[in-house]
């Protein structure tokens, strides 16, 4: 598979562990901000392979961990709605919110189905005339402007039944909320790169500017992840915090302009309810007044029923890198991917799962 | 004739009489199955110049609810004979005796149930069993996805044939039959929300010749330390794939396997479709691949048995069992990297992430 | 997050193209990246095309890594570089 295979070369993923290792003098922590980063890290085995030196930590970067319970609760009450259709990414569907999984809802009859792409929901709507669609908005800005061409597809053929609850989430807020913290001395982090595809790598100059925290874009095979961290050894041993475009076939410093421009078009930047960090202003996306006919939140009010965080669980302490897996008192013990009490554990980028 | 599965067609009256006579007895042909006994007596006691009362009896069963029924390289009915005939061959047995069992939704149209059975028929031939025993239900439209099969079967186990999931023994070779991936994969494609085009086929397949050939050439080698006593396990890797399946031999046979990634034969398509949707090949249903635990002094000559076999051609060794890390299954990466490769939880779904 | 796969475009039409990897193809949406020619590799995110692959930055950063490759010989654990001081850069 092009721009795949080339960039799984065992040899060269040598090179580059040796290239690291002699650069690595001093102890380093740098946050892989994206879950698919966790992912790649642990399908290939790269964290075994890294130098003592060099410690990497899970962020919020995994839209499903971070999906706080209150949301899940409120689209798990839109699916019980008779007459809803809810279109879901898999992500989702096993995720423990208050009283049960989508798939919980399921089971007890609602009407939950999985897609791979919202042109798909939208296509369930097209072909369902009489029942509401509503898409399950998650992820971040790699997703978002895909959601919001469909929004305009579906105001563009007079689509009346598809409705979006958006769960967006905006990832430069996030990553300033956790430095903020203060909670992790990080040296660095490995920026998400599909989300940098969209937002452009200018967009993390901040990190640099206002942290002195170096930055690598990096793509997802396990040398596009290597050859960040030997960027950001390079920078920390050096003292030289930047922002380095370590995936530069999939990512321009200004971005794609057409995705954000349509994803401007159709939602706006409002506060956020991030599992982990609480509430965040200016970190999630909304539906614009102009295309409130299609928001689900306005057209479906529901009672999703109290909150409840299952006592102990410390998705949230995981989710901000200050404790590893191990730490929680759940892990392994009551929480498996059997039997997952939090989302951590459910997520394939999850940490906890990862681990 | 009608061209739709009715109501009145799971009454036992006329109607059912007319399906079983013009449809499953055409296709089902065999003396035991034309005596349409209430049940099907059996009374040969030597099966392909092997004494039955001296071997093993085998029992099996499995239910079928494939959705789409009809799907490149099978159906639900080929499914249904294979999955069974494959569970018997797992175990050792020579297959040689079904029940079929149908759950109909009314307004199924008849073609599609002929052709399922039709697929059975034929498959059944290949695989050398007969489908001696039947029965057929049906129930009101939305009881049933068009139509679920439950098919049972026994097959006899020679003397001196005992692989077991529990048997599997330190330094034993890990011999896979070819490609994994391909019939989740292409079940996958087909479903609804997914939609794309590939020239994915499922292996779906009888392995009940390819065990057989293994289990003779052991025999027919006169070496004292090669006997079909040398294959210590036989697992077909199915819900859960490849990995699911090491995972459960390394628990019950308390030994520690590691599996090399890239001796794992994986077809592009199945590899490309995996990494559209996010998904580990090594977790994607097979229904024609088996994984055998042999003794390494006669791995070389079962690998080379197997590659003469059509359901062996890809045979390859991709790992070795070990005393160490007992009950899990580790995996060297591509990378060179090892990590542990966990049991499947839930069904793996597609993913954004 | 975010699994984008590099396919190939093999046919356009109006805003949606045909990809394909490794042999298998799936109808997509060039909404995002209305730039995208026949022959171009984009990265698939959820059935949208949301970026046009560089192919001379593709083969720039494999060339950066042969480059690297040089520079430590074949060793196992205990590589140790040519010259202790210049290192190749990442920026």
């Amino acid at each position: 598979m092009r721009y795949i295979d080339e960039f799984r070369d065992p040899h060269l993923a040598r090179k580059l562990l040796a290239n690291i290792r002699t650069r690595s003098t001093q102890p380093v922590c740098f946050m892989e901000f994206c879950g698919g980063h966790t992912h790649a890290i642990f399908r290939h085995g790269l964290r075994q392979m890294l130098p003592p030196t060099v410690e990497l930590r899970s962020g919020p970067g995994c839209p499903v961990c971070v999906t706080a319970n209150g949301d899940l609760d409120h689209a798990i009450a839109l699916a019980r709605l008779p007459g809803v259709i809810l279109a879901t990414f898999g992500d989702m569907l096993r995720v423990p919110g208050s009283r049960g999984s989508l798939q919980t809802a399921k089971a007890e009859g609602a009407d939950v189905r999985v897609v791979y792409s919202t042109l798909d929901a939208l296509q369930i709507a097209r072909d369902h005339p009489e029942r509401a669609v509503v898409f399950l908005g998650i992820g971040f800005e790699t997703t978002a402007p895909t959601v919001a061409a469909s929004v305009l597809e579906a105001e563009a053929g007079s689509l009346d039944n598809f409705y979006v609850l958006s769960l967006h989430k905006l990832t430069p807020p996030a990553t300033r909320a956790i430095l903020d913290e203060g909670e992790v001395r990080l040296s660095g982090i490995i920026g998400p790169g599909h989300v940098t595809t969209v937002i452009g790598s200018d967009a993390w100059e901040f990190l640099p500017r206002d942290y002195s925290v170096p930055c690598a874009v990096a793509g997802f095979e396990p040398l596009d992840i290597l050859r960040a961290v030997a960027a950001l050894v390079e920078m920390a041993e050096d003292g030289q915090p930047a922002v380095v475009n370590a995936y530069s076939r999939g990512v321009r410093p200004e971005g794609n302009r057409t995705a954000l421009g349509i994803m401007q078009r159709v939602f706006e930047v409002g506060e956020a309810d991030w599992r982990g960090l609480g509430r965040v202003p200016a970190s999630g996306l909304v539906l614009r007044p102009k295309y409130a006919s299609f928001d689900a939140a306005l057209a479906f009010p529901v009672d999703p029923g109290p909150t409840r965080e299952h006592k102990g669980c410390r998705c949230g302490d995981v989710l901000r890198g200050t404790v590893e897996p191990p730490d929680c008192p759940l892990f392994h013990r009551v929480c498996t991917p059997a039997h997952p009490i939090g989302p951590c554990m459910v997520s394939a980028e999850g940490a906890c799962a990862a681990w | 004739m009608f061209d739709k599965i009715l109501l009145v067609h799971g009454s036992g009256g006329q109607l059912s009489h007319e399906l079983v006579e013009h449809l499953f007895l055409k296709y089902f042909d065999n003396p035991i199955l034309a005596r349409m006994d209430d049940a099907a007596v059996i009374g040969e006691t030597r099966f392909f110049g092997k004494n039955l009362v001296s071997g093993k009896l085998a029992f099996t069963t499995d239910s079928y609810v494939v959705s789409p029924i009809f799907f490149p390289g099978g159906d639900i009915g080929k499914l249904a004979v294979c999955g069974t005939v494959n569970d018997l061959a797992m175990s050792g047995a020579t297959p040689l005796y079904l029940s079929t069992g149908f759950i109909l939704e009314e307004g199924l149209e008849l073609a599609d149930l002929e052709r399922v059975v039709a697929s059975m028929a034929a498959t059944a031939q290949a695989a050398g069993v007969q489908i001696v025993t039947g029965d057929t239900k049906v129930v009101d439209h939305g009881k049933a996805d068009k139509l679920f099969i439950n098919t049972a079967g026994i097959g006899m186990v020679p003397v001196g044939v005992e692989p077991g999931s529990d048997q599997a023994q330190p330094g034993d070779v890990v011999i896979l039959s070819g490609t994994v991936g391909d019939h989740g994969m292409t079940i996958m494609s087909q479903r609804e929300g997914l939609r794309f085009d590939s020239p994915l086929v499922s292996d779906c397949a009888p392995l009940s010749g390819l065990v057989a050939t293994m289990l003779d050439a052991l025999s027919s080698l006169s070496t004292p330390l090669s006997s079909p006593k040398a294959i210590h396990c036989l697992r077909d890797p199915t819900r859960g794939g490849l990995a699911t399946a090491l995972n459960e031999v390394a628990g019950k046979s308390r030994v520690g396997i590691e599996i090399e990634e890239h001796a794992v034969p994986v077809r592009d398509a199945v590899r490309a479709a995996c990494e559209l949707l996010g998904l580990d090949p090594l977790y994607v249903a097979n229904e024609g691949k088996l994984v055998a635990f042999v003794a390494p002094a006669a791995a070389d000559a079962v690998l080379a048995t197997m590659r003469t076999h059509e359901y062996g051609r890809e045979a390859t060794i991709i790992g070795q069992v070990m005393a160490e890390h007992a009950g899990r299954v580790v995996l060297r990466t591509a990378m060179g990297a090892r990590r542990i490769l966990d049991m499947l939880v839930g069904e793996q779904l597609p993913r954004i992430c | 997050m975010c699994l984008a796969i590099p396919t190939l475009i093999t046919s356009i039409e109006g805003t949606t193209a045909r990809a394909e990897i490794g042999g298998v193809e799936r109808t997509i949406s060039l909404a995002l990246t209305p730039e995208a020619r026949v022959g171009d590799y984009v990265l698939i995110h959820t059935g949208f095309a949301i970026g046009v692959l560089d192919e001379e930055e593709a083969q720039e950063t494999l060339r950066l890594f042969e480059e690297l490759a040089e520079f430590y010989p074949d060793e196992t654990e205990t590589s140790q570089p040519t010259e202790s001081t210049n290192f190749p850069t990442y920026q």
